[in-house]
C-alpha cells in the first residue's frame, strides 16, 4: 500500500467585524455629536458614551426618542460605557481630529473638515443625523448627563 | 453668454443722494479699492442685479451690507477727514449687460417703501449708458416658486434665454425632477470674497440638489452625461411602470386561481421575457389531488355522464351502490380531515418560522445599512490621508488592524467590503429562507381550503345519500339530481375560469415584449457614465489645471501628482502607497492655505477655457472678490492676472485691494497691456460717494 502523505492545514480567517468597532466609523460619529448636540462642539466622556449608546441600534434611538417626547426620564436607568469609544478617541486625538481640552473633547479644524465631509453626504448617516439635529444643543447638556448619572448611581 | 457692461448704485439718504457708476468693459477688468471702501457691497450689488445673491448667502435685501439699507458713511473732504452719518431712504441697483447680442438693463431696489426686493425690473436696452432712450419695459420675480420656470415674469427664466442657457433636469432629493438652476451654475463664474475662497463651489445654494457641484461642472463643459441620464431615468420610469402592470395582472391572476381553488405556475414575481414554449397553466387542488385544467375538465365530465345515466333509475335499484357510496364518502371525509388537521398545525409552524426570519432579516439590513455608512467613512478617512486608515498607528507607526477591540484578542477583522458581501450573502440566504416559506405556507394555505371544501361537499353528499337511504324507493334519487346541478356549475365556472386567465395571460404576453424591447434601447444606451467625448474635455480640463497650477507656483505637491477625480470632477493628489496600490487624497488636507487658493483659480480659469474651447455653455465671465488670499505671493497673483488677460473675448472682473499697497498694486499690474482698470485706491475713494443729481 501507497503511503501517501495527505498535507492539511488551518488557515486563520477573517472574521465579520460590527461598525461599532470599526474606528473610522466611530470617529465618524463623535464628530457628528459634537457639532450637532454639543455647546460650543464640546463635549464629556460621559456625554459621548451616552450618545455612542444610544446610536448603537435603531431600537436605542427610538428608544431616546420617546423618552424624550414623553418627558419621562426615569425609563433612562443606564447607557453603555465600552472601551472601543476611548480607544476611538485616543485614535482620533493622535491624528489630530480631536482635542482634548480641560476634560472636553472638541474638533480641530481637521476635524471640522472631516464633519462638514460627513454633513455634505446626505446618504450619509442619515438616520443618526435625523436622531441628533431631533436632540439639538439644547436637550441634553453636561449638567443634564451629570444630574442623571448621579440618579442612576444613587 | 453673459457680459457686464455697467453698473450703478443709487441710494437716496435723509441727506442727498449717494452711489456710484462703474463701465465696464471686454477683456480683463481690475477695480482696485481699499480694504474698507465698500469693495465688496459693489460685488455683492452685481449678483443683486442678476438675482444671484443667494451666492453671498441670504435671499433678497438680507444679502446686501448696510449701506444699501440703513447708513451711509461720508468722509467730508474738507481737509478734516470727519466721518458723517446718514440715514437711507431708498436705494436701487441699475445693471446694464448683454448676451453678446441685445443689450438689457435690470433696475432692483434694496430699500424701498412700497417695492419688495422679489421684484426686478427689466429695461429693455441700455439704460446707463443711453438714459435718454425710451425703452421698453417689463416687472419679474425672483425667488418666488416660478422665477426658473414662469415663462412670463420669472426673472431666472428670463435670464436663461437671455444668456442662451439651456438648463437640464436633474433628479433632486426628493426623486423629483427639477431644473439645474442658474443661481447654483452661477457659483462658478462669480467668487465671493468672505466664504467664496473657503472652498471649490463654495457658495453653492442649497436647492436639495445631490452632487450639485459636480452637475455644475457637466453642465458647464456640457458634457452627455445629462442626455445619457435624461434617457436612462426615462427608461427607467418605463421599467417601472411596465414593472406595476405585471403585478397588477399578477394580483388578478392570483385572486382569480384561488377563487377557482388553483394555483398559477410559470408566472415570474417580475417582468420577464415569456415563451411560447413556457406558457404559464393552472393546477387545481381537488382534496388530496392535483389536476390540470384539462385533466379537471375531463373529470368533472365523466362525473356528468355517470350522473346522467343514473338519474333515472329508481331508489330501489340502487340501494346497494348507496350504501358502498356513503361509506367511500365517510372513508374520504375521514382522510381529508386528518390531512386538514396535519397541514394546519404544519403552517402555524412555518409562520413563527417566518416571523422569526423576518426579524433577522431586518438586524441584517441594520448591519448592512450600518456598514455601508463605515465604508463612506473609511473614504472619507482616505480623502482626509488618516493614518488609521492605511493601517498605521498615528501614534507609533506599527501595523495596526481597523478594529477597536483589545489587540491582544488577536482578532482580524474582515475588510468592510468583505464584511459587506458577507452580509449580503447573509441576507440573501434569509430571503431565499422567507421566499421559499412564503411558498409553503403559500400552497399550504391553498391546499387547507381545497380540502376544507371537500370535506364540506362530502359531508353533503353523506347527507344527501343518507336521506336517499330512507325516501320513497320508487322516485329516482335526490343526491343524484343534486350533484348533477353542482356539476354543471362547477363546469361552467371552470369554463369561465379559463376564459379570463387566458385573457391575464395574454396580457402578460403583451407586457413582456414591451419589456423585451425596453430592456433593449437601455442596453443599447451603455453602461458608462462618461462618453469617450467627456473624457477628452475632462482630459483636456485636467491638462489645462496643471500648466496653470505649474505656472501660478503651486508647491505643495508635485503637479504630476494631482488629478482631477473622476467622480467629483475636483482635484485629488494621487499617492502611491508602498505595495503600488494608487490612493486618492482631497487637495485641501494636502496644501498649504496659499496653494489651495491657486488651485482655485486654475480650477475656475481652467473651467472658462476648456468650456469655451469646446464651445460649452460657460457664461464666458468670471468676477473675483480679492482673489489674493492666505497672502498668496504677488508675482502669483501676476501671473494669474496676466492669465486673465488672455481672455479677451470673454469678460473678467477683478475686485482687489493690493494689501492697501501702491506698491503691490504696480507690481502686479506692471505689464499688462489691455486690461480696463478702475482705480478708486490711488485717492482712497469709497464706492459709495455723494452724487449731484
Amino acid at each position: 500500500m501507497d503511503n501517501k502523505i495527505i498535507k492539511g492545514g488551518f488557515r486563520q480567517r477573517n472574521v465579520p467585524l460590527s461598525p461599532d468597532y470599526r474606528p473610522l466609523y466611530k470617529i465618524g460619529l463623535i464628530t457628528l455629536i459634537l457639532q450637532y448636540v454639543c455647546r460650543g462642539n464640546k463635549s464629556s466622556l460621559n456625554k459621548l458614551h451616552f450618545f455612542i449608546w444610544a446610536m448603537k441600534s435603531e431600537k436605542n434611538m427610538a428608544f431616546i426618542r420617546m423618552v424624550f417626547m414623553t418627558e419621562d426620564l426615569s425609563k433612562v436607568v443606564s447607557w453603555g460605557v465600552e472601551p472601543a469609544l476611548n480607544k476611538a478617541l485616543n485614535y482620533a486625538i493622535a491624528e489630530g481630529i480631536i482635542l482634548l481640552d480641560n476634560n472636553r473633547y472638541t474638533l480641530t479644524s481637521k476635524g471640522q473638515l472631516i464633519n462638514k465631509l460627513i454633513r455634505a453626504d446626505k446618504s450619509l448617516l442619515v438616520r443618526e443625523k435625523i436622531f441628533l439635529s431631533y436632540i439639538g444643543k439644547q436637550k441634553v447638556t453636561e449638567d443634564f448627563i451629570t444630574t442623571l448619572t448621579e440618579r442612576i448611581s444613587n | 453668454m453673459l457680459q457686464i457692461e455697467a453698473i450703478r448704485a443709487v441710494i437716496h439718504t435723509n441727506d442727498g443722494a449717494f452711489g456710484r457708476t462703474i463701465m465696464l468693459g471686454k477683456g480683463l477688468n481690475i477695480i482696485r479699492a481699499n480694504n474698507t471702501s465698500g469693495k465688496s457691497s459693489f460685488f455683492g450689488a452685481i449678483l443683486y442685479g442678476l438675482g444671484f445673491e443667494e451666492l453671498l448667502g441670504g435671499r433678497n435685501e438680507k444679502a446686501l451690507q448696510s449701506v444699501f439699507k440703513s447708513v451711509v458713511k461720508e468722509i467730508v473732504s474738507d481737509g478734516t477727514n470727519t466721518e458723517s452719518e446718514h440715514r437711507v431712504i431708498q436705494s436701487e441697483i441699475y445693471l446694464q449687460f448683454s448676451n453678446g447680442k441685445d443689450v438689457v438693463t435690470t433696475r432692483r431696489f434694496a430699500l424701498h417703501e412700497k417695492i419688495k426686493a422679489q421684484a426686478i425690473e427689466v429695461f429693455f436696452g441700455p439704460l446707463i449708458t443711453s438714459a435718454n432712450e425710451e425703452l421698453r419695459r417689463q416687472g419679474m420675480y425672483l425667488h418666488d416658486k416660478g422665477s426658473a420656470s414662469n415663462e412670463d415674469i420669472g426673472f431666472h427664466r428670463f435670464l436663461e434665454e437671455f444668456s442662451g442657457a439651456v438648463l437640464p433636469e436633474v433628479v433632486n432629493q426628493d426623486g423629483r425632477k427639477v431644473k439645474l438652476y442658474l443661481p447654483l451654475i452661477a457659483a462658478a463664474h462669480f467668487i465671493e470674497q468672505k466664504a467664496g475662497w473657503s472652498d471649490f463651489f463654495a457658495n453653492l445654494p442649497y436647492y436639495g440638489i445631490r452632487d450639485a457641484n459636480s452637475k455644475v461642472f457637466e453642465y458647464i463643459l456640457d458634457l452627455d452625461v445629462f442626455s445619457k441620464a435624461l434617457k436612462r431615468q426615462e427608461i427607467q420610469n418605463h421599467l417601472k411602470q411596465i414593472s406595476d402592470r405585471w403585478s397588477v395582472i399578477l394580483n388578478k391572476i392570483e385572486i382569480l386561481s384561488k377563487r377557482g381553488g388553483a394555483e398559477a405556475v410559470g408566472i415570474p414575481l417580475s417582468p420577464e421575457i415569456l415563451t411560447k414554449e413556457n406558457k404559464p397553466y393552472l393546477r387545481f387542488l381537488r382534496a388530496d389531488k392535483s389536476l390540470l385544467l384539462s385533466e379537471l375538465i375531463n373529470s368533472i365530465n365523466r362525473d356528468l355522464q355517470e350522473v346522467m345515466s343514473q338519474i333515472n333509475v329508481p331508489l330501489s335499484q340502487n340501494l346497494d351502490k348507496i350504501e358502498d357510496d356513503l361509506s367511500t364518502v365517510k372513508g374520504h371525509i375521514e382522510r381529508y380531515e386528518l390531512l386538514y388537521e396535519n397541514l394546519g398545525s404544519q403552517v402555524s409552524q412555518d409562520r413563527e418560522r417566518l416571523r422569526q426570519y423576518l426579524t433577522q432579516l431586518k438586524n441584517v439590513d441594520e448591519d448592512l445599512r450600518k456598514n455601508k455608512d463605515a465604508e463612506k467613512l473609511q473614504k472619507i478617512g482616505l480623502e482626509a490621508n488618516l493614518s488609521i486608515d492605511r493601517g498605521i498607528c498615528p501614534t507609533c507607526g506599527q501595523a495596526i488592524n481597523d478594529t477597536l477591540l483589545n489587540e491582544h484578542l488577536h482578532i482580524k477583522p474582515m475588510r468592510i467590503d468583505e464584511n459587506i458581501s458577507f452580509l449580503q450573502a447573509q441576507r440573501k440566504m434569509i430571503e431565499a429562507f422567507i421566499q421559499n416559506l412564503r411558498e409553503q405556507i403559500r400552497e399550504k394555505d391553498i391546499k387547507i381550503s381545497s380540502l376544507e371544501t371537500s370535506i364540506q361537499r362530502n359531508r353533503s353528499i353523506a347527507r344527501s345519500l343518507k336521506k336517499s337511504l330512507i325516501a320513497d324507493d320508487r322516485l329516482p334519487s335526490e343526491e343524484i339530481i343534486e350533484r348533477k346541478l353542482n356539476l354543471e356549475k362547477e363546469q361552467n365556472f371552470i369554463y369561465r375560469l379559463r376564459e379570463e386567465f387566458e385573457q391575464l395571460v395574454s396580457e402578460l404576453y403583451k407586457i413582456s415584449t414591451e419589456y423585451n424591447s425596453v430592456r433593449s434601447s437601455g442596453a443599447a444606451l451603455g453602461g458608462d457614465y462618461l462618453s469617450s467625448n467627456d473624457l477628452s474635455k475632462i482630459e483636456s480640463f485636467e491638462s489645462y489645471f496643471k500648466s496653470l497650477l505649474e505656472r501660478f507656483g503651486f508647491t505643495s505637491k508635485p503637479v504630476n501628482t494631482i488629478k482631477i477625480s473622476p467622480e467629483k470632477y475636483l482635484p485629488v493628489y494621487e499617492l502611491s502607497l508602498n505595495n503600488g496600490i494608487k490612493r486618492q487624497v482631497d487637495i485641501r488636507f494636502e496644501s498649504s492655505a496659499s496653494d489651495f487658493i491657486r488651485a482655485q483659480w486654475a480650477y475656475y480659469t481652467s473651467l472658462m477655457k476648456i468650456s469655451t474651447e469646446y464651445a460649452g455653455n460657460h457664461f464666458r465671465l468670471l468676477v473675483f472678490d480679492e482673489p489674493q488670499q492666505q497672502s498668496a505671493a504677488n508675482q502669483n497673483f501676476k501671473v494669474f492676472l496676466k492669465e486673465l488677460e488672455n481672455f479677451q473675448n470673454e469678460q473678467t472682473i477683478v475686485f482687489a485691494s493690493f494689501q492697501n499697497s501702491n506698491d503691490d498694486f504696480r507690481e502686479a499690474t506692471n505689464g499688462l497691456l489691455k486690461a480696463h482698470i478702475i482705480d478708486l485706491a490711488s485717492n482712497s475713494e469709497l464706492f459709495i460717494t455723494r452724487i449731484n443729481s
